[in-house]
Parts: structure tokens; sequence; C-alpha cells
């Protein structure tokens, strides 16, 4: 391919920027659009919910930041303690959240004809909430749907 | 000696009034011309017409007749039989000047103020159809120069008037640039003098927003026939007329002096004095001037108070560790020091923006006669509105939460509360009008607000009958039910006793509705209602919504806050032991059964089922007459804390209406009290 095609190629396909973290082995990114910052986990008070991934409410520079388990979200087993845990901080018009994830490694880039169709694993809930995978220096990362990430909470 | 106080105690409200109107007619005034809507007119028409009337009332005629002119111009404009055109406007706009002025006037000497016969003349003549052509300029160039509040009472704190004059200067009506000559002009008499007032003010001069000619008021310190011989001597200046300064007031009886030894000195010592005393009144003008602020600057800066006040907090109990460690010594004092003063610093900031923040309760009151007005029509009853303390302050956020639960009830109490017509409340002894109160007043640190009828009252048999009929509760629960918890369940969901449902007052969905909006502002509502007299709703309202007074309590590791405003006692368990009635808990409290509840049932915290530590308190809240004990593992002490809301992505979390964060940074769980009355309504009825 010549590099003006390549270029061309980029024009018509805009760049997306994705936060890459990792949940148990697996790899995993999102959508950067919403992302305010990524904080170390700090210490959560409980809701009353019934809802098993809302960790509970952390205090974030004077607000009131809701946790999720990404892990108990997505339904990927892990043995990290959430002590070791990073939270990716979102907001959004459906309110904040804050991810809470294994380990965050970067912000990645790609275009949409790098993303493949299909899911790693037979996982429900991961189909439900996985949009495609990308193949990056042979790490398979699952691209995760934000829209459906933060909007119905069941 | 008494009437004296009454009299000041008028005059007090007299001022404020007419300052309130003031602000508004001083708003308004200057874009009639340019935007003369019928909105603008109206509400300076009905300005004007107020100050008349209370200033009438004061006795105040000249106040008042200057006033009644000013109206009258407004009237022919609010009809479109006046045009307002430049003049027009200038006239009005040196009306509501003197107006101005005259209220400082009156603040300070409770005398009326003097008359301004040219004004009134011309005033008198736009209001009979002279829309200010040639011959009202005519007029005022003879006039009426006035000059401001300031300068006049600066003016007259002096010894004496020599040498102050009033310089005219009239440019030739060819002049091309006529500010060039103007500014010649005030070079000029800069030279030999100083200009304590420009009229038109310096800015409409740079704008060549004048009729050429400028009147000024200046302290000379040079013989005034070479000054005007110096000004007619620039080019195009038509005529100059220099004159001492005489006051408009005639009781002040100060004559200028001319001999120029004299007036040289005097001029120095008044310049002296003026110097001192233009500083003085302009630093008070500012003190009582109003600015507009947009509301979510001042919601941005309680918000930010709140954060210092969470900080505070954490800020004192940081202090008090150090010291406890550290040995004594200096610099553990001076930061205990300075963490008292920041305190200090923060709760003044915090209750001066919060007073920046009230607004009148009549705010939301006064569009309640009306209200009931159109509703008395509709349902042909006659009612009388009566409503007290409407002047009460309340912050902002409750005036917004309270309006529509306002509505629904006044609504309420005269669709259903007032006997259904004049007969049947003759009928039973009672004047034939209605009466619905609505009065508000401080009280006990929060705002109660009162709704009362002279209505039929609410009739708990009735009650208990229609919760039966409509499957609420066995009738065997509803017999048991007091008469006072009966009436209470017109707040249950799902509850309408009117016979039939009305445009005016809904389907029974609405007393629920304004019990958990109440609640969820941190407030409280309560009945009293004897059947044939009437029924009285009481709210108790917080100061401020964004800020509540709570007790800290903890169950398990989780902190949760309970408003203080619902808060009845504290009791240590073991000094009351729990008993059951059937399968629920309950404690004897003075001979009243109370339920209680294990906040960690209420709240199935995760992990709280395994870290079973002991129940030592039961906080009891609710009101009166229907209380709930929540047991607690600790208090924790009594609080204020800033109410942040919970991400929407929580979803519905009952009980729980909100969150905090403490001073030791963690989050606590407001408790919200009124849903968790609901799940003992369910206990005590047996459903």
């Amino acid at each position: 391919m010549s590099e003006v095609a390549v270029l061309e190629n980029d024009l018509m396909l805009p760049e997306q920027k994705l936060v890459r973290f990792q949940l148990g082995d697996e790899h995993f990114a999102f959508s950067v659009d919403s992302v305010t910052g990524i904080i170390r986990w700090r210490e959560v008070t409980p809701l009353p919910s019934q809802t098993p991934h809302l960790l509970g409410l952390a205090n974030l520079r004077g607000r009131t930041l809701p946790i999720s388990d990404l892990r108990i979200r997505l339904g990927i087993p892990s043995e990290r303690p959430v002590e070791d845990g990073y939270v990716i901080v979102t907001e959004n018009d459906h309110g904040s959240v804050g991810f809470l994830v294994d380990d965050v490694a970067e912000v990645i880039t790609i275009t949409e004809s790098d993303v493949q169709e299909g899911v790693s694993e037979a996982n429900s809930i991961l189909s439900e909430m996985v949009r495609g995978i990308v193949n990056l220096d042979d790490t398979l990362i699952s691209i995760v749907d934000m829209n459906s990430l933060i909007g119905v909470n069941e | 000696m008494s009437a004296g106080v009454d009299m000041n105690e008028y005059l007090d409200l007299f001022l404020q009034e007419t300052e309130e109107q003031l602000t508004i007619l001083e708003a308004e005034i200057g874009k009639l011309q340019a935007d003369p809507t019928d909105d603008r007119i109206g509400s300076i028409f009905r300005a004007a017409h107020t100050i008349k009337g209370s200033s009438r009332a004061m006795g105040f005629a000249n106040y008042a007749d200057l006033t009644h002119e000013f109206e009258n111009v407004l009237f022919k404009v609010r009809d479109r039989s006046l045009v307002v055109t430049p003049e027009i406007a200038d006239c009005l706009i040196q009306t509501v000047d003197i107006m101005l002025g005259g209220k400082e006037m009156l603040a300070e000497t409770g005398q009326d103020i003097a008359t301004y016969p040219e004004l009134v003349d011309m005033l008198n003549a736009f209001a009979a159809g002279a829309s200010g052509g040639v011959s009202a300029t005519k007029s005022t160039k003879k006039q009426v120069v006035t000059w401001p509040s300031e300068v006049i009472k600066t003016l007259n704190a002096l010894p004496t008037l020599a040498g102050i004059y009033e310089i005219r200067v009239e440019l030739d009506e060819t002049c091309g640039m006529k500010y060039v000559r103007m500014f010649m002009a005030i070079s000029a008499i800069n030279g030999c003098g100083e200009i304590l007032w420009a009229n038109p003010v310096q800015e409409k001069l740079e704008a060549e927003e004048f009729d050429f000619e400028a009147r000024f008021l200046v302290a000379l310190n040079a013989n005034p026939v070479d000054v005007s011989k110096s000004l007619s001597a620039i080019g195009e200046v038509k005529s100059v007329d220099v004159t001492p300064y005489t006051p408009a007031d005639e009781g002040i009886k100060v004559q200028p002096e001319n001999t120029p030894a004299v007036m040289e000195t005097m001029v120095e010592r008044g310049n002296d004095r003026r110097q001192a005393d233009r500083r003085a009144p302009e630093a008070k003008r500012e003190s009582s001037q109003t600015i507009r602020v947009d509301v979510s600057l001042l919601d941005n800066l309680m918000n930010l108070v709140g954060e210092l006040v969470i900080d505070r907090t954490r800020l004192s109990q940081i202090g008090a560790n150090i010291a406890a460690k550290a040995s004594s010594g200096e610099e553990v004092e001076s930061l205990a020091e300075t963490v008292g003063h920041i305190g200090r610093v923060t709760s003044e900031l915090q209750e001066e923006i919060m007073r920046a923040r009230m607004l009148p309760i009549d705010t939301v009151f006064q569009r309640f006669p009306r209200l009931v007005r159109d509703l008395s029509r509709n349902l042909g009853k006659k009612v009388e509105m009566v409503i007290e303390g409407g002047e009460t302050e309340v912050d902002r956020s409750v005036i917004e939460g309270i309006s529509d639960p306002l509505i629904h009830m006044i609504r309420n109490s005269v669709d259903h509360g007032l006997e259904s017509s004049a007969e049947e409340r003759i009928a039973v002894g009672k004047p034939e009008v209605g009466t619905v109160r609505l009065t508000a007043k401080h009280k006990d640190n929060a705002i109660w607000v009162e709704i009362i009828d002279d209505g039929r009252g609410i009739d708990p048999h009735r009650l208990r009958a229609k919760a039966v009929e409509k499957g609420l509760m066995s009738a065997e629960a509803a017999s048991r039910l007091s008469d006072r918890d009966a009436q209470m369940l017109i707040f249950h969901s799902g509850f309408s006793t009117a016979k039939e449902v009305t445009d005016v007052s809904g389907r029974g969905v609405g007393m629920d509705i304004v019990r958990s909006n109440i609640m969820a502002m941190g407030g409280l509502i309560d009945l009293e209602s004897t059947v044939g007299v009437g029924t009285r709703f009481i709210l108790k309202l917080p100061l401020t919504v964004a800020i509540m007074g709570g007790l800290l309590s903890r169950v398990s590791d989780v902190d949760y806050v309970m408003p203080i405003g619902s808060i009845i006692e504290t009791l240590a368990i073991d000094a009351q032991p729990i008993t059951k009635v059937g399968r629920q808990p309950v404690i004897i409290l003075r001979g009243q059964t109370v339920p209680i509840l294990k906040l960690r049932n209420v709240f199935k915290v995760p992990g709280s089922f395994t870290k079973e530590s002991a129940d030592n308190y039961v906080v009891v809240v609710g009101s009166a007459e229907q209380k709930v004990g929540l047991v607690v593992d600790r208090l924790l002490g009594e609080q204020e804390v800033v109410i942040k809301s919970i991400s929407k992505y929580c979803g519905e979390l009952p009980g729980i209406s909100g969150a905090t964060i403490l001073g030791n940074g963690r989050v606590a769980l407001i408790v919200d009290v009124n849903s968790v009355l609901e799940v003992t309504r369910g206990f005590e009825n047996g459903c």
C-alpha cells in the first residue's frame, strides 16, 4: 500500500481513541470520550442497592461517585483485590460513574477498519456489551460499548 | 413614645418598599424609550402607583404629587396616546432621579421633599399631549437642572456656599462638533476651579448626547467674571451664564459671599471637606445599591462554600489529631488557632451566601390569591384567602421546592377542605365565606408554613372506610387505627376522599406526592384536623435545602445521616427494652407504642450480617403522631452536612434521599425518613 493510500484510508475512517484496560487476564477498551480521569481505588460506602456490581459511593474531590466493578459487570473472574485496582471515571448525561478495573494500560488509537466482529468467549454478557475486537500487537482487545455500559442499569 | 416607634417602623417599611419599587423604576425607565413593551410600561406604572400610594399614606404629599404626575404621563404612554420621545424619556428619567434622591432624604430626615414646580409643569404638559418638540426643549432650558442628591448633600454640609457656581454653557446650534467645543469649555473651567458635577454627565457629553447646552456645578477659585469671559471666547459658544449656586431647598439659608478673599479660603476648606464628604456618600450609596446576579452563580458559590464546610470539619479533625500526637508547641497552638479562624470565616461566608440566596416567601405566596379566586369561582364557593408572614425570608431552593406542593395543598383546601356550598356552612353555624389562611414564620431554626381552613375537617371514619374499600387494609386493621392515624391516611399513595374526582384537585395522587416532595427537601408535613372545625397542615421546612443539620449514626461500617428535623429523640437500647406486638418489635415510649426497625435490615448492606455488632441505640424519627425507632450501632453526633446528589447511574435507592461527605472524607448516606415510615406503616396496618 502506498503512503497516499494509507492517508486516504485514514481520512475516510476517522480515528477513535480508546482507553485500554485489563480485567483478569483479558484486555478491553472503551471510548475515552466520556472519561474524565483515572484514579486509584478508594474506599466506598456501600449502597442499599440490589445491583451486585455497584460497589458503592466514593468521594471524588468533594463529590460522590458511584463505583461499578467492571469485573462483576462483564463476568470476568479476577483474583486481584479491589484495593489494587484502578477506577476509570466517566461522566455523561446519565450521570457520573467510575469503573473499577484491574489495570489501565494506555490510550490507543484505532480506525473502524481495525475492528473485527466477534467475541473472544462464549460469555453472554460480553456478547451484549462488546461490539468488536481489535488485534493490537498480537493482543486481542475487546471493545466495550460505552452506551450499553452506562445506559440501562439492571 | 410608642407612637414614634410605630411611625419609625412604618417609615422603615415604607422606605424598604419604595426602594424596591425605585429599583424597578431605575432599571426600566432607561429602556423605556428604546423598547417600550407593554410589560415594561406596565411595571413602571405599577411601581409608580405603589410609591404614590404609600408615600401619600405616609403623609409625604410632595413626594406623592411628583409621583402622581409621573404616573399620569405613564398612563398616557400605556394607553398608547403618547409616544415616548427623547424629551419625554429625559424628563421621566429626571423625575426618577429626583425620586431616588428624595428617598434618601426621606430616609435621613423623615421630612417630605421640596416641590419641583417646573418639573411638574413639564410632566403635566407631556400628560396633556405635548410630545416634547421645540417647546418642551425650550422649557428644558429654563429649569430644572437637578444635581444628584449626594452632591447636594455635600454642598449643604458646607459651612458656606461661597465659591460654588453654576455655569451654563450653550453652544451655537450650528456647531458641528459639539463635544470638541464643550471639551474646550470644560478645560477652561477646569483651569479655574473644580467641576463637582456636570449635567449632562461627562459620558453623555462625550457621546454628544446633549442639546447644545451643559451645566456645571463648579467650585471656582477665580473671578467669575473672568471665567465667563474666557468661556465666551471659545468658538461657537453662544452664551455663558456664571451664577452663584443656590440650593433649591428654601430651608437652607446660606447666602453666597462674594468677597474674593473670603471666597478663596472658603473654597480651600470646602475642597478638603468635599474630598472627604464625597467619598462618604459614595460608599454609602454602594452599600445600598443592588446588582442582579445570575442565580447559577449563587448556586455555584453555595456549592463551593459547601466544599469549604466539609474541609473545615476535616481540618479541625486533623488539627485535633495532630494536637493529640504532638507534644505541646507553638506550631500546634497556631495551627489550632488558624483552624479555628478558618472555621469562623467559613461559617460567616456560608451565612452571607445563604442570605444572598434568600427571597421573601411572598415570591410563592403572591400567586395564591389569584389561584384561590379562580378556584372559588369555578367551584361556586365563597372563599377568603388570608396570607400572613409573606416577608419571611427563605432560601431560593426552598422556594422552588415548595411551590408545587403548596399549589396542590391550597387547591385541596379550597376544593375538599371547605364545605361545598355557603348553605352547608350556614347550616352548621359558620360564616358564609370560608377562609383559607396561609402563614409563614421562622421557628426553631426552621420555616413553618401553615395552611389552615375553617372547613369540615378530615373525618377519620370516612378514611377508615375508604382504606378498607380500596383494599389498603383489613377492616380489623382499620378499626385499630387511632383517629389521628386514620387522618394521616390522606398521605397514603392512591388515596383520595373526594366523593368524585374533580379537575381541581386531581385523582388521589396528590397528598402523598406533596408529602414526599416535602420530605425530599428535608422537611416534614403534619396535620391537625377536627371534624366540623377545620384542618391545619403544617410544613416544617429547612432553612436551606443544600445544607442540612443531621444526626450521624453508624451501622456496621456505613454512616447514615438522619435529618435533625425529623428526629424526636435518641435512646440507649438497654434503657428501653424491646418487646413485640405480634411479630413487630416495639418499644414503649411514655405509654406510646413505637415500632422499631433495625437500620441494617432496612438497608440490606452487604457484609452487615456478618458483622453483627451490638444494636446500641434507637433513634426515634417521624412526627409527634407517627414515629418509628431506628436501631443503630453507634451515634456519632450532630453535624451540618452538605447534601450531594447521587448519580442517576445508581437508579432507585429506596430509603436514601442523598449522600454527603463527612469531615473524614467518607461518604455518608442521608436517610429518607418518609420512605422508612412507609415501611412501618405497612407493618402497622398488617399488610
